[in-house]
């Protein structure tokens, strides 16, 4: 069954121009991503083991996926067993209705979250303050596009689109509603020492706490969460309810799996041989006061099953580290927002489609790709991401979601093109029709679909006499004497 | 002389010492039991400079007898809370200048502390206060990840939470600076010590 996500319904182009003319999110993408994938580069020198370690970890995702329906009963027999509750959503609406129910019977007001990117694909914040709860995100990116009432525009770094005067801005409105001293200062420390006080007051209040997963472990009963703030310490560690909301694809099966799993995202993602904090959750807290009362965790399906079995499988072992993000030329030039969706990049132009049926984002994957390649050789989940790309691309023309104008174009190109004969008649045809577009030898400009791609480029005329012609009257008939 | 296993001991000393050095955490060793008061007040110093406020601790079974209330208020500690489950400690932690924690094991190649919490050892130390020292048992070195991560689970099934700990607390999300210090300590130092009794007298020299 496909799933849903949120979409951003502004056309593609809108989007994409919005991106590119946003100075902010492009300089600190283009430092960021840049910084990232040098990271990564490095970390990985001398430390041939991870090499050994990754390609386990792509074993065990391969293997989890495709066992997932008994993996899933037996993961949640094994944390039923350690104190647990378990829960299962097929749709993102489900999910939501669970969440908000286990936070209605225990009478929540005040929740406080740990980046998830699937509680984003869920818009679970949204259903919760419907039903009068205050939800607070406590990554400090996600805290900031929360004030802005925005959405991440990168996995890794979710407000690289604003820059420290806009931060300075919304913090010294929430200052005022919180009653603390606004940032007294617009660099990076005074407003992350605010953020720092801001959220403390949250924590301390809250009375539930809902994370995401990194990986969830089958044979212990265990959900790995990976920050570098220490966010998800307080999340799981303070309040008295602990929510889990962890997708289908995170489980392995094993404990040993997740030691080989445990440093990739941010060997990959940041280029550190491990994230600052590394937490495992087995169960709620026994007889001694610590960790939560309750714990749940939730696995959401939505849509993901569907994958199982088709060429697209693999796409179930994303590791969400950002790697893949951080070399697309295209990512680095738009930024998140402009993919439309919650998943961006290489792994959002083809997780988005996939996921809910072409529902969302059928365009990206004809707009959002160069076909170079990168993002393949980046995963380290071994993901065929480009390879999906065009796979999505065929799929698109089978299911006619491209325009009549493109097919007709690209019929008539491959039609003429498919002889010798159509491709020599064609290049006589170009001939005589360029003479409308030449400007000093050049050709500058071309009609329909081609006018495009000469906005940004020139193109040598088509000679006066191609190498085949050249030949045939100069040595063809002698070159066999 | 040096015995074998305590060369290969000192190289993963080594190999930690790198690594959690270069998240910007700070390290002390202590290799007999006497220079304790002294090492605590240099990482004390090293981390709160001449500050004073509470405390909150544990540490572990073998240097448990030790005089470590009487040390930190030495040190400038106004008030000394040993860890409980108590629930007012959500609070001592919260308005602690300083969590003291021992530690399970730790790894050398990547700098990462590994701490369990049980009815004797709460986490919260660990992440309330803005400063955090971790005391760890050279015995408990392991090498990777995966060496520390197979010690569990346990004779006594899954703890409910465990946390490995490589570097401060920090953030890029303004503007890709890097900060420390965001939820979690901002200033972490480890105490490396060497138990007397496991390593002859030798090494401890």
């Amino acid at each position: 069954m496909a799933g849903h996500l949120p979409a951003d319904i502004r056309p593609w182009n809108v989007r994409r121009d919005n991106g590119l003319t946003n100075a902010i999110m492009r300089e600190t993408l283009a430092s960021g991503t840049r910084r990232f994938s040098e990271g990564k580069r490095q970390v990985f020198q001398g430390y041939e083991s991870q090499e050994a370690a990754r390609q386990a970890g792509v074993q065990a995702k391969r293997r989890a996926v495709a066992h997932l329906d008994e993996l899933l009963e037996r993961a949640q027999a094994t944390i039923q067993a350690q104190g647990g509750t378990t829960h299962v959503a097929a749709t993102a609406g489900e999910a939501r209705a669970i969440v908000r129910e286990i936070a209605q019977n225990a009478g929540v007001r005040l929740v406080v979250k740990s980046k998830s990117m699937l509680t984003e694909e869920l818009e679970l914040n949204k259903e919760l303050a419907a039903s009068g709860m205050r939800v607070i995100e406590t990554d400090l990116g996600e805290y900031i596009i929360q004030l802005a009432r925005e959405t991440p525009s990168h996995i890794l770094a979710p407000a690289a689109h604003k820059n420290r005067a806009q931060i300075r801005a919304l913090f010294e409105v929430d200052a005022q509603q919180a009653h603390l001293p606004p940032p007294a200062d617009d660099d990076a420390r005074s407003l992350t020492q605010f953020a720092r006080a801001r959220l403390r007051q949250e924590f301390l209040a809250a009375d539930m706490g809902i994370t995401g997963g990194n990986f969830c472990v089958v044979e212990t009963g265990t959900v790995a969460l990976i920050t570098n703030e220490g966010n998800a310490d307080w999340v799981t560690s303070v309040p008295r309810l602990l929510v889990c909301v962890v997708g289908i694809e995170k489980l392995v099966e094993t404990w040993e799996d997740l030691t080989h799993l445990i440093q990739q995202p941010a060997m990959n993602g940041i280029g550190q041989r491990l994230s600052s904090y590394t937490t495992l959750i087995s169960g709620p807290r026994s007889q001694f006061g610590e960790g939560p009362e309750e714990f749940h965790v939730v696995f959401v399906d939505n849509g993901r099953r569907s994958l199982v079995g088709t060429p697209y499988e693999d796409v179930l072992s994303c590791i969400r580290c950002g790697a893949c993000l951080n070399v697309c030329p295209v990512f680095r030039q738009v930024g998140g927002h402009a993919y439309g969706s919650v998943y961006s990049g290489p792994i959002g132009v083809v997780e988005t489609p996939l996921l809910t049926d072409f529902e969302v984002g059928a365009e990206l994957p004809s707009v959002a790709c160069t076909v170079c390649h990168a993002c393949g050789e980046a995963c380290p989940m071994d993901i065929d991401l480009p390879g999906h790309i065009l796979r999505l691309r065929q799929e698109k023309v089978r299911r006619h979601l491209t325009a009549r104008s493109a097919n007709w174009s690209y019929g008539m190109w491959s039609g003429a093109w498919a002889t010798p004969a159509g491709y020599r008649r064609s290049l006589r045809l170009a001939r005589l029709a360029q003479k409308i577009y030449l400007r000093r030898g050049w050709l500058r400009n071309a009609p329909g679909l081609a006018h495009g791609w000469f906005i940004t480029r020139d193109m040598p005329k088509v000679a006066d006499i191609t190498f085949h012609e050249w030949w045939a009257q100069n040595r063809g008939t002698g070159a066999h004497d | 002389m040096t015995k074998p296993w305590a060369a290969s001991q000192e190289r993963l000393v080594q190999m930690f010492e790198v690594h959690w050095r270069e998240h910007g955490g700070e390290l002390f060793r202590v290799r007999e039991e006497q220079s304790w008061p002294h090492v605590l007040n240099q990482a004390w110093t090293t981390l709160l400079g001449d500050q004073g406020g509470s405390v909150v601790y544990w540490v572990n079974a073998d240097v448990a007898h030790l005089n470590w209330e009487n040390w930190l208020r030495r040190c400038g500690a106004q008030a000394v809370y040993g860890w409980d489950a108590a629930d007012d400690m959500r609070s001592r932690c919260a308005q602690a200048v300083l969590g003291l924690t021992g530690s399970q094991w730790a790894v050398a190649e990547t700098g990462s502390v590994a701490l369990i919490a049980d009815a004797d050892r709460g986490l919260l130390p660990s992440v309330m206060p803005p400063a955090h020292i971790m005391l760890v048992s050279t015995q408990h070195l392991v090498e990777t990840v995966q060496e520390g991560l197979q010690q569990i689970p346990g004779s006594h099934g899954m703890p409910p939470l465990i946390k490995l700990v490589t570097g401060p607390s920090m953030t890029a999300d303004i503007e890709g600076t890097l900060v420390v210090g965001v939820h979690g300590p901002g200033r972490v130092a480890v105490i490396l010590y060497d138990t007397v009794g496991t390593l002859g007298a030798d090494e401890l020299r």
